[in-house]
């Protein structure tokens, strides 16, 4: 084991850099401890980039990990401002769960992994179950609200057949994912089946509150996997959150639109074992 | 109490099959059937001695099978039951065919049918017909008590066609027998016709 002392210094940026000899106890009080969007391990120098709110909380845990005492610097404890921005999206992975907290999907931008996109906000703007154990609907399908106009389905239609057309989209599942939006507008773009498929909604609401539910998950075919992934992977997204350790955390998604270049819009996806995501611009 | 298992042919069970849900098998239905389970249908005056409620599930579980997702049941006896699975609730209490016909509304949609299937007069007559008249599909009705009661829940169910005024019918399933032969008439037959 390293013999190094504990040191705590502030960044150029006014956050906090944080040495210390490895110890998995000290990762496991500052995971505790810390917000996971308010620290990052650096593994150029080695230290862990915490938010400089965390300042008493970081002296308190190598006190009671390491048993030092370290000089503290002083910080301007800054109060996280909402604030609205707009990014171009090249590319948002899957959902995953980091330390235990909510998962988040990261969002490619200007050459970083820079916006966190909260996979229930993602979910929250796509009209989406909350959970990947309650099925899609055909509405969620192509990502509207059930009130959509016939216009708002059709282009919502337009733009999901394009990320997902296995000729252009490599990511796993394309297929399969294509094949349903195809199917939920023919359904939704038909003013009778749409009405039908509606009053099902509504039948599908009462015997859910009527029958004991069974406990086997329902077959779907939209359920070939457990990690979230946003049905659409880029685009122009206005975005309402805070600055968080040189990351934007968002908090609710205010806007979208397609990321567009000499009359051909910007499908991006990420085929299986490959390094980097793929654009292509149809 | 609503049976949990799916009776072969059922909107759940075609659902469960073709791996779609309940909502979107429902685009392919042809009618709904609202089927009286009131206390009257335990009588045992059916095929060999049988309740007329047990007489209705098997003629219901046939008809299902052999129209696989196109009628979606709704049981009602003093409340109505949504039941995808194709299953009656057990046979009790009393004939509240307005709550029926409430929900059945939901699903009042251009091209979709409704089918009563009943054997006594509901618990409000005012009632049942004010629903009927509020539906833009058509309704008919099978009568599924004694064929030589005349007046009683026969006769209403002819207002009810009649209230609804879509051209439906009424037919005769003497004591649920050949009820599914007569559904198969219902969905074949002009509606014009009184039988």
């Amino acid at each position: 084991m390293s013999r190094r002392n504990c040191y705590v210094r502030k960044t150029d940026d006014g956050e906090l850099a944080v040495g210390t000899p490895y110890d998995p106890r000290f990762l496991t009080e500052l995971k505790r401890a810390v917000p996971v969007h308010q620290r990052r391990f650096d593994g150029t120098t080695r230290e862990w980039i915490v938010s400089s709110n965390n300042v008493a909380v970081v002296g308190d845990i190598i006190i009671k990990v390491y048993g030092q005492s370290v000089a503290l610097p002083e910080v301007v404890h800054h109060t996280s401002v909402t604030r609205t921005e707009t990014y171009e999206v090249r590319y948002i992975g899957r959902a995953k769960i980091r330390d235990g907290a909510p998962a988040t999907s990261y969002g490619f931008c200007n050459g970083e992994w820079m916006v966190v996109f909260p996979e229930v906000v993602m979910r929250a703007w796509f009209n989406e179950p909350q959970s990947e154990d309650i099925p899609r609907n055909l509405y969620s399908v192509l990502g509207i609200a059930q009130q959509s106009s016939a216009d708002e389905i059709k282009s919502a239609f337009r733009r999901m057949a394009r990320q997902w057309h296995p000729d252009v989209c490599k990511e796993d599942g394309a297929a399969e994912r294509f094949m349903r939006i195809k199917e939920a507008s023919e359904v939704l773009m038909d003013d009778n089946k749409r009405a039908r498929y509606d009053a099902g909604l509504a039948l599908e609401l009462i015997a859910e509150t009527s029958v004991p539910k069974n406990k086997k998950k329902p077959v779907n075919a939209d359920d070939f996997t457990k990690l979230y992934a946003p049905p659409l992977r880029c685009g122009n997204v206005t975005v309402t959150g805070k600055f968080s350790l040189d990351r934007f955390v968002v908090d609710k998604i205010e806007a979208w639109s397609d990321i567009t270049r000499d009359g051909k819009t910007l499908v991006t996806s990420w085929p299986i074992g490959a390094e980097r995501f793929i654009e292509e611009w149809v | 109490m609503i049976s949990t298992s799916l009776v072969v042919g059922s909107m759940a069970q075609v659902a469960h099959q073709s791996g779609k849900s309940m909502a979107e098998t429902f685009v392919g239905a042809d009618a709904v059937l609202i089927v009286d389970c009131s206390r009257s249908m335990e009588q045992r005056d059916s095929l060999g001695g049988k309740q007329r409620y047990e007489v209705a599930v098997s003629e219901l579980a046939r008809i299902q099978s052999s129209n696989p997702g196109k009628f979606a049941v709704i049981a009602f006896a003093t409340m109505a039951y949504f039941c995808p699975g194709g299953n009656l609730i057990s046979p009790a209490g009393t004939t509240n065919l307005a709550d029926a016909l409430r929900m059945a509304r939901i699903a009042d949609v251009a091209g979709m049918r409704f089918i009563v299937i009943s054997d006594g007069e509901p618990n409000s007559e005012t009632d049942a017909l004010n629903e009927a008249r509020k539906f833009v599909g058509r309704i008919d009705a099978v009568y599924v008590g004694p064929e030589n009661d005349i007046d009683g829940g026969r006769a209403f169910l002819d207002k009810l066609v009649r209230a609804n005024g879509r051209g439906g019918i009424r037919v005769v399933a003497d004591r649920v027998k050949e009820l599914a032969a007569q559904l198969e008439v219902l969905m074949i037959q002009a509606p014009e016709r009184q039988v």
